[in-house]
Formats: C-alpha cells, sequence, structure tokens
C-alpha cells in the first residue's frame, strides 16, 4: 500500500516521512544494526513520530521496546514536521552509506532539489493523483484519516476527538496522539493531526 | 475477534473500529459483528479495552503472525487467488522490477475511509477492460485475470485495493478519465498514484499537465542508497 503518500495535509512542508529498509537476498544481512544505529543517529532531530510496523510506534509503545525488537527484517518509518528535519536525516542515510533502500515523500521538487544537491541519484518515484470522487467527509476528517494509509483509523474516533478539541476537553495535540496510536507502522503525523484538529472551526461537524 | 465475557459494558472501544463492527448487545456487552470485521485488530492493539475483553478468534493467530498479516488476514483466506504486486519504488534501487519506459498506476478504490466489497473492485476491473484496460489487483489481494473476482468471494469485505495498471506515461490521462467516469457512476471514491523510474515520471508529469489533470505537489521518492550487500 502507498501509505506514505496520499496524505491530504493542508501545509505540505509539515509532513515528510522517510522508509528505511532492506530486502530479502540483496541486503538484509546486518541490516537490523544498521537500522537500529540511523534510528538513534536521527533521534536528535524531533521525529514526530517514528516505528516499525511489527513493534508498533513511539505514539503507543516505549522507544526502547521498538529499539531492542529491530531485526533485519524491519522497516523503519520516521515523520518529520519540517524539511530542515528531513534534509538533515537523509544527509545522516548519505554518511552512514548503509546500502539499505531510503525513500523519502514530501513535497517532490523540494526533494529533487535536495538530491542533487547532495548528489543522489533518484531511483524511482511515486507521484500523486490526488482522489477522484466525493468521499463522505469534511476536509478535516479526511485530512487525519489520510494519514493513516492502513485505514486503521476510525472515522467515529476523529469524530469523538473532534468533538472534544472543540469543547475544550482535550487540546489538539493530545487528541492527535490518541488517534495516533492506532498506526502500527510508525507513520502517521501527530503534529499534522493536531493542526487539523487545532485548526476547526467551533461549527465544523459532519 | 472475539469479545470476552470480561466484558463490562463501557464502550469505550466502540469509537475505534474503523468499520462499526463492535456493537453492544441487549445484555449491554460488546460485541462484534464479523462480517463487518476486518480483523484490523485495533481493538487489542490500542489496549482500549480496560479489561481486555477483545480475542482472536481460535485459529487467526497463525494468520496474524506478520506485521500486516492481521490487516490482511482477509485476503489471506484467499491463498488460491492471492498474488502481490512485483512493484515497489520502496525498494526498487535494489530490485529494478519497475520498467524501464512504462509506468504502474494505481487506483486505490474507497481510500481514504476505506471498506469496499470485491463487488465494487470487481465492477470497476470489469468497467476498465471494458475500456481497453489491462487491471491487475494487487497488494496480497486477488488476481483479477477475467477482469472479475473469483466465484464465490464477491462480498468479501476488504479495507481497500488496489487496480494495477501498467501503460506508456502518455496513456496516464485517459486512464484517469475513466476511472473518474466509473467512480462517480457508481458513488465511490477513488486515489490515484503513478510509480516508475524518474524519466518515466517526468514524461507522466508532462503528459497530465497537457490534458490539464492536476498532480499533488507531494510524491514518495526513492533516493537511490540501497545496494547489494549479500
Amino acid at each position: 500500500m502507498t501509505h506514505a503518500l496520499h496524505r491530504k495535509v493542508p501545509d505540505k512542508e509539515t509532513d515528510y516521512v522517510l522508509m528505511m529498509r532492506s530486502s530479502k537476498g540483496i541486503n538484509r544481512a546486518g541490516a537490523g544494526a544498521k537500522l537500529l544505529r540511523y534510528l538513534e543517529r536521527i533521534e536528535p532531530l524531533g521525529p514526530v513520530n517514528y516505528g516499525n510496523p511489527a513493534d508498533g510506534t513511539i505514539l503507543r509503545v516505549d522507544s526502547g521496546a521498538i529499539k531492542k525488537n529491530i531485526t533485519d527484517e524491519s522497516n523503519l518509518h520516521i515523520v518529520f514536521k519540517d524539511a530542515e528535519s528531513a534534509r538533515k536525516a537523509v544527509e545522516i542515510a548519505r554518511e552512514m552509506d548503509a546500502g539499505l533502500s531510503v525513500t523519502l515523500t514530501g513535497p517532490f521538487e523540494r526533494i529533487r532539489t535536495l538530491a542533487e544537491e547532495m548528489g543522489l541519484g533518484i531511483d524511482s518515484v511515486q507521484i500523486d493523483l490526488g482522489t477522484i470522487g466525493k468521499t463522505p467527509f469534511d476536509s478535516v476528517t479526511e485530512g487525519i484519516l489520510s494519514l493513516c494509509g492502513h485505514m486503521r483509523v476510525s472515522k467515529h474516533l476523529v469524530r469523538e476527538m473532534r468533538r472534544k478539541v472543540q469543547a475544550g476537553e482535550v487540546d489538539p495535540e493530545t487528541a492527535a496522539r490518541e488517534i495516533g496510536k492506532v498506526c502500527l507502522c510508525g507513520c502517521f503525523n501527530p503534529h499534522a493531526a493536531g493542526k487539523l484538529l487545532g485548526g476547526q472551526k467551533k461549527t465544523d461537524g459532519e | 475477534m472475539n469479545v470476552s465475557p470480561v466484558c463490562t459494558g463501557c464502550e469505550a472501544c466502540l469509537p475505534y473500529c474503523p468499520h462499526s463492527a463492535i456493537f453492544m448487545t441487549q445484555e449491554a456487552q460488546a460485541a462484534v459483528d464479523e462480517d463487518l470485521c476486518l480483523e484490523c485488530g485495533v481493538c487489542i492493539d490500542t489496549d482500549i479495552c480496560p479489561v481486555c475483553a477483545f480475542e482472536e478468534s481460535p485459529g487467526d493467530a497463525a494468520r496474524f503472525k506478520k506485521s500486516f498479516g492481521r490487516l490482511l488476514s482477509k485476503h489471506l483466506n484467499l491463498r488460491h487467488a492471492v498474488k502481490e504486486s512485483a512493484y515497489d519504488v520502496k525498494t526498487n534501487d535494489v530490485t529494478g522490477k519497475l520498467p524501464e519506459n512504462r509506468v504502474v498506476m494505481r487506483l486505490e478504490l474507497n481510500r481514504p475511509g476505506g471498506g469496499l466489497s470485491f463487488r465494487e473492485v470487481g465492477q470497476m476491473g470489469a468497467e476498465m477492460q471494458r475500456q481497453g484496460w489491462d487491471p491487475r489487483i494487487s497488494s496480497r489481494s486477488l488476481n483479477m485475470n477475467e477482469g472479475r473476482p473469483a466465484d464465490g468471494v464477491p462480498q468479501e469485505r476488504i479495507l481497500t485495493c488496489h487496480l494495477e495498471l501498467v501503460l506508456d506515461p502518455e496513456q496516464i490521462p485517459a486512464a484517469v478519465q475513466d476511472a473518474a467516469r466509473f467512480v462517480a457512476e457508481h458513488g465511490l471514491w477513488v486515489s490515484i498514484n503513478v510509480a516508475g523510474r524518474l524519466a518515466a515520471i517526468d514524461r507522466t508529469r508532462n503528459a497530465l499537465q497537457g490534458a490539464g489533470v492536476k498532480v499533488e505537489p507531494v510524491a514518495k521518492v526513492n533516493l537511490g542508497l540501497g545496494r547489494r550487500t549479500a
């Protein structure tokens, strides 16, 4: 699934997803140690989420447990809320030269420029042609649902959290993190979800 | 998915199910509608139940071993028809499976939000075939060689499904138009993406621009850092 692509975040500059992984029979041996080393190096950049589909994300699981369970088969998914952090994360990946596949999802032209500046040869690209047809959601709910490409976020949960934010029962960031707990893989962006929740009008709703 | 009798009826789980499969019985206990449940495991993974009342059905555990096996368990029931897409941008720098001069267009039905049946997938696949396209279903779901789901499974509910077409870049605008016509007629929605090597994607973007089809600014980019080490 293209779970990091069709993301309907109003400010695209707040949503970068980096993935690092090995492939069986090609570069898998020793990949776990490389993934762990990379994760420890990018942590100071302040990713807003990261995880490994097999073990969960920092929105739900202690980061120590995620690190402890990284194996050669793990897929590392990391979300940054700004371009500069994403650029530094790519720089670190280039410096480490682990030989693992790295994809970065975000504004294409910016990533293309970044790759050119770093002397990286882009291998392949997946572009987003958007969603055709009318979904039954307004822009806030649709935006939050789109942050989980595995579609584990319930529209009912979003509705409940929207109500709580509007009623002042929880702040948008807390509500976003609660929704993000259902994310298994680490691609959910709680920062972007919090912005969507905080930006809704009092009269918004479905 | 089952709910054990320890359920206290607190209803905390109700909003978490992505497909409204959890309901309250007349005895004020939570229960799961198996027809709606996709065994995604959200009710267990989030620890939302204060008494851990949710439990996997006997026999499901083996299917849930793999990372997203849980999510795809309904698909895995259909082992005879399972086929995974060969094309993946995430690792193409080491697998090299994407074609040199063609691109892979994916139609992800009812995404975001999700929830549809193979009947609807089959209808769209058949329609695309009637329009002269050659769709395949990817991502561990049905291989729809005949433009329809296998016998006996059209009502199987799934989260989403990819219809995949391998095309020349210049064919993409017409394929988008046909997909748009189908979803408009059936009240569905579809998220569309196109994967390919950089040169082929540049050609695709030019073709789309020429046809007036909007391309979102965000893309997934394989940075070419992978290499064979084993």
